[in-house]
């Protein structure tokens, strides 16, 4: 099932990121490239990075900026501000964005949209909309960051801008950003309503049950979210837990396993032992999935050579271990399964598998 | 020596950074001499069948690759690279692919918005060597419109769900290809690459 994302966006100037940013372990709070690794290790889904660089000379050096963050980040990212043509957006993806978004100049001209979409394909064009509330209800759309009115509907653009080939939209509500009151459900409710593309919330999000608000009720894919995650107020792997606990589908990080050296077949040997009297019941092959199952179930499950499928032990007869410990030897390439094991452990109805002596053959 | 097979379609720059960070020695090249005596084949890429096709025919690269393919050279592709290894596509009126896995590539009509943009998690159909070391529904970030539907479900690795099942991962011998960006996909995307790097030691042990 496809997740939603949670997406930190950080505005830069000159290469610098503003706001004040400060984490732990940060070796500098105010590169780019820093945060964004940071991000990535917390579980980001996405990144958006604004330029909000006054001059055009400083250009140059954001095209140098995005290459270094493209090298060490690997998840999605998408960038913002100033761009005003097809040479912009090619000097961009060139140097490593995923996406680009779009604002005052696919309105001022949205051939711009269809023509990127054609020349770089949809999926890297994100067509930005600052959305201001009407006393009648309705949205308007600003532009140049939010200060120019235009005179547009914002349901009435949204739906423009994926006709024209817009990937993704990315809604920000101006009356809730900066608030931290939650987002602007009804508006985001509205566009996801009328557009098929994949809808980004913008602005207002200050507690992990905002997210939850718009995702839920919004049905927003992804939600952006900039201060909160800056100052540290919501921690992302906290904020991607209560999503899943609340029945949201996030991505979460991977299980931290140790580094076990698995074999050609992705197989690792372990040996099941009695937990109460250290009787060897017998070996089995795990590999990372049947290990994870196990570690997740707390009981064992293997992975069948012959039958070339996971297998849980005790499935059909019953006799099933309970795992109480894990262990992996000294060079990390076996397991020793520590269990209390119901009912015999070999498929013959012997207790363990190994009841059988070497010696004894042939006689 | 990795070819990354440059053909015009997209930044195939992510690739090369991810390989990297791997360690691995590659290269970014539309040249068939580096095409032809590279180790392995990566063929990368967003964007439309046909003019990916085209390029790759332009650039007398689909012949070889094909070739190498056939002959045991690893080959890996990435979205619509996965396509690509395809017999055909419906996409921009129909369009013949490289012919390497049979079936044909369809617009996604299932899901319910299109593109199927984000995270998505693979379910392991088969072991295979590309997939080794992955755990249990591992997340990859997926981008697109069209999805390829295998003739022999044998070759179908893995699938993810979007409105039904759709096969996110497949293949044949030394030819694979990943609908999902694995050097978009953190650190599963890595693993993933670096199996395929490891394709010609492993298979041999």
């Amino acid at each position: 099932m496809l997740t939603r994302r949670i997406i930190p966006c950080l505005d830069v100037k000159n290469g610098r990121v503003v706001k004040g940013v400060n984490f732990m372990g940060l070796r500098d709070a105010g590169d780019p490239a820093d945060l964004a690794e940071f991000y990535c290790r917390e579980g980001a889904d996405e990144l958006v990075f604004l330029d909000i660089t006054a001059s055009c000379e400083s250009r140059p050096l954001f095209y140098e900026l995005i290459s270094k963050i493209a090298g060490r980040i690997m998840i999605p990212f998408t960038i913002g501000g100033g761009i005003g043509d097809l040479q912009d957006i090619r000097h961009l993806l060139n140097a490593g964005a995923d996406k680009v978004s779009l604002n005052t100049a696919a309105l001022a001209g949205p051939e711009l949209i269809s023509r990127a979409a054609e020349v770089f394909g949809s999926q890297c064009v994100v067509c930005a909309i600052d959305a201001q509330r009407k006393d009648d209800g309705t949205w308007e759309v600003f532009t140049h960051g939010g200060t120019r009115p235009t005179g547009r509907d914002a349901l009435e653009w949204a739906r423009t801008a994926a006709k024209m080939g817009a990937g993704e939209i990315l809604l920000t509500s101006m009356d809730a950003d900066g608030t931290r009151k939650g987002f602007d459900i009804d508006l985001t409710r509205r566009i996801t309503d009328a557009v098929k593309i994949p809808v980004i919330a913008s602005g207002g999000g200050g507690r992990p049950e905002d997210f939850l608000d718009v995702f839920r009720n919004g049905r927003a894919d992804a939600a952006l979210a900039a201060s909160v995650f800056h100052y540290g107020d919501i921690a992302l792997p906290d904020l991607k837990r209560f999503l899943n606990e609340n029945q949201i589908p996030v991505r979460m990080l991977r299980m931290p396993l140790p580094e076990l050296k698995y074999d050609a077949a992705g197989l690792i040997p372990a040996i099941v032992q009695e937990n109460a009297t250290g009787e060897v019941l017998m070996m089995a092959y795990m590999n990372r999935q049947s290990l994870e199952i196990s570690l997740k179930e707390g009981r064992t499950c293997f992975f069948s050579r012959s039958r070339r499928t996971l297998w849980r032990k005790g499935e059909t007869s019953g006799n099933i271990q309970e795992i109480r410990e894990i262990r992996y030897d000294c060079d990390a390439d076996t397991l020793l399964v520590l269990v209390d094991q119901s009912g015999p452990a070999c498929h013959t109805g012997e207790r363990s598998c190994f009841y059988r002596s070497v010696e004894s053959m042939g006689e | 020596m990795i070819a990354i097979v440059d053909y015009g379609v997209g930044n195939v720059g992510n690739v090369q950074n991810a390989l990297e960070r791997l360690g691995v020695e590659c290269v970014v090249t539309s040249d068939v001499r580096l095409v032809e005596k590279a180790d392995g084949i990566i063929l990368p890429g967003v964007g439309a069948f046909k003019s990916g096709m085209n390029n790759l025919q332009g650039a007398s690269l689909d012949g070889l690759i094909k070739a190498r393919a056939s002959t045991g050279t690893p080959l890996l592709g990435i979205c619509l690279g996965m396509q690509l290894l395809f017999e055909k596509s419906e996409e921009g009126g129909g369009c013949d692919g490289l012919g390497l896995i049979a079936g044909e590539v369809v617009k996604f009509r299932q899901g319910p918005k299109i593109p199927h943009v984000g995270w998505n998690r693979l379910r392991s159909l088969r072991p295979s060597l590309l997939t080794s070391g992955l755990g249990e529904g591992e997340y990859f970030y997926f981008v697109h419109s069209y999805c390829c539907m295998p003739r022999d479900s044998k070759t179908i690795l893995g699938v993810a769900e979007y409105g039904g099942e759709f096969a996110a991962a497949v293949g044949k011998f030394n030819i694979f290809g990943v609908q999902f960006h694995p050097e978009k996909s953190g650190e599963a995307g890595l693993i993933l690459l670096r199996n395929f790097i490891d394709f010609e030691v492993n298979k041999c042990r």
